[in-house]
């Protein structure tokens, strides 16, 4: 197996961050704020790790269903890019926030024969990427223009 | 490439349809058909092809490559179908569905409502274990979709292979039962595949690495608040009056089951074996889905080379200086899909939108890939990516069809050998748990 490049420094957030991020309510996520990483915990039902660099955080959220997503965010804290992998797909919705609305209707514009397995929608300047087979789920969107300068998505670990 | 409008004269596809079957119709259905082995088995159930020993069980049917069913309008290239034979469990009310695909990427049988109605097969669905007056359901995410639909408590047969009373989903594609609730239609992509021309088949059998479609991730729903209603699964208890639908704990061993894991014999894989076939495609492909591996003469591991599945039924592919580590063999895919910048993209047009999920390079590429199994047996693999314009419209057997796949440096890459990687082998997919010819799966060979 490749390196699955798991963050070395692992912090909790703190129980006061929480409790104030907990007020929030649910809005958009991918290109959403600090609070749209919270809510999207809530509604995944998983715990929540977050790691920081200088160009960007990433929080990590594992549900208890062994599914993993990651949000990635700028050091203002808007969401630039979420992957995810898991046994079940987690939902793109949630995730997408404002950008679901865009993506769905790029992806169903027109058929794919064939094409169950894997999906790849471009639509202004988001990207998604998404790959499916029972038990085996993974994917990654990323908003071009929300992406730190100089920052490259495959930078991104 | 959309074939909707590729017609083909259909050629020497007679008699796919064994046990009193309908031809080229695709499906048939009879109230007094038998489990195979009770007779000589000269002729057996499911499309088959006797093709075992005396005295052994029938565990060959065949499988062909061709434009699929009526109502998937030409269909597209290299999907491999073959005939299942269901039955009402526990009696002799059966119908025999054809084109259904062949997927060793999944596991579990679904069949279009669609054509288990033009069958004359009124399968009953089946009741929640937990409620018995709500029936258990399902909504199976793709890539590009969902499929919604009832389950229904069946014996399979194949060959002279019986999987007594396993659980199948039905993909309401008549549109006769709950519709989808939101949770289904909202995760994932909200895109109905419940059609024949979606998925170009009347059905989806799924013989890969799994026992089950879901497994624990659907039998679980501990420490979530409110119980299962507020987390996205795959299962769902329907109420039988109204429409309300909420997500369900299903145990494994009452999941859809891959019916290979359930017949008495030949139950721990799969061989699925297509012919060569030239570089640019031929019409047509006949070959075979074979029933369990080194379990009688017929399914004898030989010389191939065995590379041992992670959990998730995945090897590692070396290819030009990456390492994809969720790699896969895959008769549910119709190209291979492997990531490679340097070979382009096709250009989409109004004729053809879709066509950048392919690679149009301008010369015939000749590659090569190193493939791995988990406990680092190593196999190279040569094969050839045509540029997609290039291939005939009436060219249903492709083997140098290519796409790209995502890279995905945080979570893994994959190589994705689908069709074209089976013309000229036999594949072995070898299921989760079982030994197979002195290994436990899950693993495949060639």
């Amino acid at each position: 197996m490749i390196p699955k490049s798991r963050p070395t420094i692992a912090l909790g957030v703190s129980s006061l961050l929480l409790a104030l991020l907990w007020q929030v309510p649910a809005q958009a996520h991918l290109g959403g704020d600090p609070s749209s990483v919270e809510s999207d915990r809530q509604a995944l039902h998983a715990q929540l790790r977050t790691v920081a660099t200088q160009q960007y955080s990433v929080h990590e959220i594992d549900s208890d269903s062994g599914g993993e997503v990651r949000e990635y965010a700028t050091p203002q804290g808007t969401v630039f890019a979420v992957t995810w992998r898991g046994a079940l797909p987690p939902d793109l919705q949630q995730l997408f926030g404002t950008y679901y609305q865009p993506y769905q209707a790029a992806a169903t514009a027109h058929p794919r024969p064939g094409m169950h397995r894997q999906l790849q929608v471009s639509v202004g300047d988001l990207v998604v990427q998404v790959s499916a087979r029972p038990r085996s789920y993974g994917g990654k969107a990323y908003v071009q223009s929300l992406m730190p300068a100089g920052l490259s998505i495959a930078d991104l670990r | 490439m959309n074939r909707v409008s590729a017609y083909l004269i259909l050629v020497g596809l007679a008699a796919l349809v064994g046990c009193g079957g309908g031809g080229g119709s695709g499906s048939s259905a009879t109230s007094a058909m038998h489990s195979a082995s009770s007779s000589s088995s000269s002729s057996s159930s499911g499309g088959s092809s006797s093709g075992s020993s005396s005295g052994s069980t029938a565990n060959v049917v065949a499988v062909t490559v061709n434009s699929g069913p009526p109502a998937a309008h030409g269909g597209t290239f290299n999907i491999p179908y073959a005939s299942v034979t269901v039955c009402i469990a526990g009696t002799s009310t059966c119908a025999t569905i054809a084109n259904v695909l062949v997927d060793t990427g999944s596991s579990g049988l679904r069949l279009m409502a669609s054509a288990l109605q033009a069958a004359g097969l009124n399968l009953p669905s089946e009741a929640d274990p937990a409620n018995a007056n709500n029936t258990l359901a399902e909504c199976l995410p793709f890539a590009d979709g969902y499929t919604w639909g009832p389950l229904a408590n069946v014996d399979v047969m194949m060959a002279g292979e019986t999987a007594h009373g396993i659980s199948i989903n039905i993909i309401d594609d008549r549109h006769t039962f709950t519709a989808a609730p939101s949770g289904c239609a909202s995760s994932g992509m909200n895109m109905s595949l419940n059609s024949v021309s979606a998925f170009d088949a009347n059905g989806v059998l799924g013989v890969g690495t799994f026992d089950q479609d879901c497994g624990p991730s659907c039998a679980i729903c501990a420490s979530f608040s409110g119980g299962c209603t507020t987390r996205y699964d795959i299962y769902y208890s329907c109420a039988n009056t109204g429409n309300q639908c909420n997500l369900a704990q299903v145990a494994v061993n009452s999941q859809v089951r891959n019916p290979v894991t359930q017949f008495a014999v030949d139950n721990n894989g799969v061989i699925l074996q297509l012919p060569s076939v030239p570089t640019a495609g031929q019409t047509t492909a006949s070959g075979t889905l074979t029933f369990g591996i080194g379990t009688q003469t017929d399914n004898a591991l030989g010389s191939a080379k065995v590379l041992t599945a992670d959990s998730a039924g995945n090897i590692i592919t070396l290819y030009k200086s990456q390492t994809l580590s969720d790699s896969f063999f895959d008769s549910g895919s119709n190209g291979l899909y492997f990531p490679d910048s340097s070979i382009p993209a096709c250009t989409n047009s109004q004729s053809n939108p879709s066509a950048s999920d392919f690679y149009c390079p301008t010369t015939l590429q000749q590659l090569q890939a190193t493939n791995q199994g988990q406990d680092g047996t190593q196999s190279v693999v040569s094969f050839e990516v045509s540029n997609l314009n290039s291939i005939s419209n009436s060219f249903y057997a492709v083997p140098s069809i290519g796409g790209p796949a995502a890279t995905n440096t945080m979570l893994g890459s994959y190589f994705d050998w689908g069709v074209p990687f089976f013309y000229g082998r036999s594949v072995y997919t070898a299921i989760e748990g079982k030994s197979a010819a002195g290994t436990m799966g899950p693993y495949y060979a060639y």
